[in-house]
């Protein structure tokens, strides 16, 4: 009985019954597709005369046995589009460096990066390639790994001209009451600010104790924590399902990035 | 639930600090903190020894805890624990939606510090598989230093020794043989191969764990930070069987090549 219940819930009628009553909707979207190509939703940075680095291993070559390749599509903090690029892997594994003269401005933004089949794949195939990203100056990176599925693809055959328009979130895009409690003690000693990205169609709000920022489609957006008189720890409101940050700590010049 | 470590060694230090509370913000205020060590082949369990304020316990590394785990309980949870049993699952308290999340901070002896979550899951105490990461995504060739802590916790109170295998996939070469050792936070230094490490993937039979990669900048910076597990960059019913293949593959390369 319970098994079935199981495969209930997860049942497209499921997912469908759970969306309209509001019983526990999904909010990863992608396990619900016969097929998909997903990625996080990672943030560069060209401010403050960071660099970022990206890498990632060929899932599709390893998993997969199919040739491929990395097709980035890069968003500055507003969402709206900057450029795409396109990258081969050799030895099976990928490097792009975000730079001022690679991104053209000095600044923020996003960036997905999908792994495609170089030919249609003959059999369904479901890559969540997670990669890894770092920030730092003078070539010391701090990395970190993708944070979550945030956008994908269903059709991992799209042809390149069609995939910003086929994009679309790899979360619900139900407007929810998001608390989350980071789990970090604060640090005086530390410049801290909690980065947050915008998966989703529609603008998203966040907040950390009070203060407050809305996040356009594909944006990104911080917030800079700077009051330690509170011991308690920061609370993150938002009407966005997954508000989870990246943390990004500053102390003596060096950057700690991590998870919130 | 969630174990907690340390990875320290004579250059590196952390500092772990474990929240009292969930994201969701809820506090159990009977449970503790404790610590857990292997005296003679058996699990001795007491309270940890830390400092503590409303929100976090905190532990510094030294000499004594480098193997040391840490736990959640409550007192009458471990009472109950008899020393010649294996580890269990003490309570749910840890297993959240998003993940629960410590901090372990470690730092160089410039004062160039990193963080990560150290989260170690109790199903993963629970087997022994083979462990397969690839190195290039969380190495360069660009710093002073480069490794890899290996954390393994098993449920049993066993010390066995196994082999780190490193392995060039562009030369087909096994580069070296490292030894480490079950429920221990082994470092193997990779400085010596730090020009090669970005074709190169570490393979351990029988063992399962964490591999978490240091880059040392000195007082630039460090990083430090995990590699996914091969079945998080893949979804389906036979992401298991996928994994299988790549892990027989890096398996089979190995056992036919000799040490470079």
């Amino acid at each position: 009985m319970k098994k079935f219940l199981k495969l209930l819930f997860h049942s497209p009628l499921g997912v469908f019954l759970r969306n309209i009553l509001g019983f526990r909707p999904p909010v990863f979207l992608h396990p619900y597709q016969n097929q998909f190509l997903s990625s996080d939703l990672f943030i560069w940075r060209t401010d403050k005369n960071l660099e970022t680095i990206f890498k990632a291993t060929d899932i599709l070559d390893k998993f997969y046995n199919l040739d491929s390749k990395l097709f980035f599509i890069f968003f500055d903090n507003n969402g709206k589009f900057l450029k795409s690029a396109e990258l081969y892997f050799k030895n099976g594994i990928t490097e792009l460096l975000v730079d001022k003269e690679f991104i053209g401005i000095s600044g923020y933004g996003t960036f997905c990066a999908l792994n495609l089949p170089l030919e249609a794949p003959k059999s369904s195939i479901k890559v969540t390639n997670r990669c890894y990203v770092g920030y730092g100056r003078e070539k010391a990176f701090s990395m970190v790994h993708g944070n979550f599925d945030a956008v994908m693809i269903t059709n991992p055959h799209t042809p390149v001209s069609a995939i910003i328009d086929e994009l679309r979130p790899a979360i619900s895009d139900r407007k929810t009451s998001f608390i989350y409690h980071i789990q970090k003690k604060a640090s005086p000693n530390s410049k801290t600010s909690y980065w947050f990205v915008n998966p989703l169609k529609r603008k998203i709000s966040i907040s950390v104790n009070n203060k407050s920022i809305s996040i356009k489609s594909h944006g990104c957006g911080y917030i800079e924590v700077d009051d330690y008189s509170e011991t308690q720890p920061h609370i993150i409101e938002s009407d966005f399902a997954f508000a989870r940050p990246m943390l990004i700590c500053e102390r003596n010049g060096v950057l700690d990035c991590h998870h919130g | 639930m969630n174990f907690f470590f340390h990875t320290s060694n004579d250059f590196i230090s952390s500092i772990l600090t474990i929240p009292k509370f969930q994201n969701s913000g809820k506090k159990k205020n009977d449970l503790k903190l404790f610590q857990a060590n292997i005296i003679n082949n058996q699990w001795d369990i007491v309270l940890a020894e830390c400092t503590e304020d409303d929100y976090f316990w905190v532990i510094k590394s030294n000499d004594q805890n480098q193997n040391t785990i840490f736990f959640l309980a409550t007192e009458q949870q471990v009472d109950n624990f008899r020393p010649q049993k294996n580890l269990c699952n003490f309570n749910s308290f840890t297993d959240t939606s998003p993940a629960y999340r410590a901090n372990l901070e470690i730092k160089n002896t410039s004062e160039s510090y990193s963080s990560y979550q150290s989260e170690y899951p109790y199903f993963m105490t629970q087997r022994l598989g083979d462990l397969y990461s690839d190195c290039g995504v969380l190495t360069t060739h660009n710093a002073l230093r480069v490794g890899v802590f290996l954390r393994n916790i098993y449920l049993e109170p066993l010390e066995l020794e196994t082999e780190v295998f490193l392995f060039d996939n562009k030369t087909n070469t096994l580069l070296k043989k490292f030894k480490i050792e079950l429920n221990k936070t082994c470092y193997i230094d990779l400085t010596d191969f730090k020009s090669a490490l970005s074709n190169c993937y570490i393979y351990i039979e029988n063992y399962l764990g964490i591999p978490i990669y240091l880059i040392d900048y000195g007082e630039k910076g460090l990083s430090f930070e995990h590699t996914h597990p091969p079945h998080e960059s893949v979804q389906g019913s036979n992401k298991f069987n996928l994994v299988k293949k790549i892990k027989a593959r890096a398996r089979e390369k190995i056992s036919q090549a000799t040490i470079s």
